[in-house]
C-alpha cells in the first residue's frame, strides 16, 4: 500500500547511482500507462500526477525524472506531451475519443505492450524499488476516484497545485478515508 | 458545419470551435480560428470561402479605436467576403451566402475586451457575457446558458477555458454529425491573444474531465447510494465474472 502522506524524502533508499542501463523516462512513462492497461485507456490527468509522484519520489536518477509545473488540473508536464508525441509515432500507444470524455483516452498497443513487457524485466531486475512504486502508485489511484486522487497528490506536492482550477488541497476528507494530519490541512479558500 | 462559442470572463475573452470540414462525405480536421496581426480572435461558420476571403480583410483592421468603428470595419469586411465569394456565383443559395462569426479583442481605446457576433447579411451585435454561431447554435447557447450561475464576469481567464470547452465538447457530443473533436481555442487579454497548441488544448480538455470526475463525486457523497463509476484496471476486475461457489 503506498503511503500518501506529505512527506519530502523518496519512499524508499535509492537503488543506487544512476548508470546507462537505467530505463529512459520515456520507458516508466510507457510502464506506467501499459501495466495493466485497461482496454478504455488512462486518463490524462492520472498520467501527468501519478509521473509527478514518481518523479518526485522513486529513487532514480535526474534524468529519468519529469520536470512538472502547476497545470489546470495538477501537476502538469509538457515532456510528457512530447514523449506521448513520440510513443504514439512508434506505434506504442495511442490517444482515442471516447465519448463522455473531453480529453483523449491514453491507450495501450500490442507493440507498446510487448515493449512494456520487456521493461517490466529490465525495471525490476535493475531498479526494484522504482519499479515497485509506479506498479503500487498506478494501483492506488485506480482504486479510488479521480477527485480523491488528485486531491492527495496535491496535498502531497502542494507546489504544483497552485494553479489548478479546483480547490484540491482544502477537498473534505472523503467518507471512509481519514485525511492524514488534519492539523496540515489548508483552510478552504 | 461548425459551431463557434464566445465567453466573456473576468480576465478576457474565450473563443472556442470544433474541429471538423465536412463537405459531403469528405471530412478533415480544419483550423476554425485565427488570431490576426493586430490581435483580433475570430472565427467563421459556414461558407469556407467567406472564412478565406475575411482573413485577408480582417489582418487590415486595427483593434486600438472605438469599439463602434471597429464593429463598422468588421460587418464590411463581412459583407465585402461575402460579396467576393459569392460573386461567381449567378444566384447563390442560401447555404453560400450564410456565414457567421464571432470576433474578440481587447481595446486600448477603452481598457476593456469585447465579444461581437456577426452575420453575412450585416446584423451585428456585441455580447455582454455570452454568445454562440454556426450548426448547433441552440445548443451552445443552452449550454453556456446553464453555466451562468458561476458568474462569467468573476471568472478567471482558466477558468473560463474550462467552461467553454465543457459546453463544446458537450455540444460536439450531442450533434448527430457535422462536428468534431479536439476542441480548439482562443484566448484574448489585454496582454495576449493567442490560439492554443494542441498540448494546452490536451490540458484544458483533461481539467474538463477532472471537473466531471469532481462532479461525480460530489454527487456520490449527497447520495450514498450513488456510487461514481471506478475507472481504469480496478473496474475490469470488479466486473471480472466471479466463481458461483
Amino acid at each position: 500500500m503506498l503511503d500518501l502522506a506529505p512527506q519530502t524524502t523518496p519512499l524508499s533508499a535509492p537503488d543506487g547511482a544512476a548508470s546507462p542501463g537505467d530505463l529512459a523516462r520515456r520507458d516508466w512513462l510507457l510502464l506506467l500507462i501499459a501495466h495493466d492497461a485497461d482496454p478504455g485507456g488512462l486518463d490524462g490527468n492520472y498520467v501527468h500526477t501519478a509521473m509527478c509522484v514518481f518523479s518526485e519520489e522513486a529513487p532514480i536518477s535526474a534524468a529519468e525524472r519529469y520536470p512538472f509545473r502547476p497545470g489546470l488540473s495538477g501537476p502538469t508536464s509538457e515532456q510528457i506531451y512530447e514523449d506521448m508525441d513520440w510513443l504514439e509515432e512508434i506505434g506504442h500507444v495511442e490517444r482515442i475519443r471516447v465519448r463522455g470524455w473531453a480529453g483523449p483516452r491514453i491507450c495501450v498497443t500490442p507493440a507498446g505492450r510487448e515493449r512494456a513487457a520487456e521493461l517490466l524485466a529490465l525495471a525490476t531486475s535493475r531498479q526494484p524499488s522504482a519499479a515497485g512504486l509506479l506498479l503500487n502508485v498506478k494501483q492506488e489511484m485506480l482504486s479510488m476516484g479521480m477527485t480523491v486522487w488528485m486531491a492527495l497528490v496535491c496535498r502531497r506536492h502542494p507546489q504544483y497545485a497552485g494553479r489548478a482550477i479546483f480547490n484540491w488541497r482544502g477537498y473534505e476528507r472523503p467518507p471512509g478515508r481519514e485525511w492524514d494530519d488534519d492539523s496540515a490541512r489548508p483552510a478552504k479558500r | 458545419m461548425t459551431i463557434l462559442l464566445g465567453l466573456r470572463s473576468g480576465e478576457g475573452v474565450v473563443l472556442a470551435a470544433d474541429s471538423q470540414r465536412t463537405e459531403g462525405a469528405f471530412r478533415q480536421r480544419m483550423q476554425k480560428l485565427f488570431v490576426t496581426r493586430h490581435g483580433i480572435g475570430w472565427g467563421c461558420a459556414g461558407n469556407v470561402a467567406i472564412q478565406q476571403d475575411l482573413a485577408e480583410l480582417l489582418e487590415g483592421i486595427e483593434r486600438n479605436r472605438s469599439p463602434a468603428v471597429v464593429k463598422q470595419e468588421i460587418v464590411a469586411a463581412m459583407r465585402e467576403s461575402t460579396r467576393r465569394a459569392t460573386s461567381a456565383i449567378e444566384t447563390p443559395s442560401r447555404v453560400a451566402l450564410g456565414a457567421v462569426g464571432l470576433f474578440a479583442w481587447y481595446g486600448a481605446f477603452d481598457g476593456a475586451s469585447r465579444l461581437l457576433r456577426v452575420s453575412s447579411e450585416g446584423h451585428a451585435e456585441f455580447a455582454q457575457t455570452f454568445t454562440a454561431g454556426g450548426g448547433p447554435t441552440r445548443l451552445a447557447l443552452f449550454g453556456l446558458g446553464r453555466f451562468e450561475h458561476v458568474g462569467f464576469a468573476e471568472l478567471s481567464l482558466d477558468a473560463g477555458k474550462v467552461v467553454v470547452a465543457t459546453v463544446t465538447d458537450d455540444v460536439i457530443a450531442a450533434s448527430a454529425h457535422g462536428v468534431a473533436a479536439p476542441i480548439q481555442l482562443v484566448t484574448v487579454t489585454e496582454r495576449e491573444q493567442f490560439l492554443l497548441q494542441d498540448v494546452d488544448v490536451e490540458e484544458v480538455e483533461s481539467a474538463v474531465d477532472a471537473f466531471r470526475a469532481h462532479q461525480r463525486q460530489f454527487l456520490s457523497e449527497l447520495t450514498p447510494a450513488f456510487a461514481p463509476p471506478v475507472i481504469g484496471a480496478a473496474a475490469s476486475a470488479a466486473a471480472a465474472p466471479t466463481s458461483p461457489c
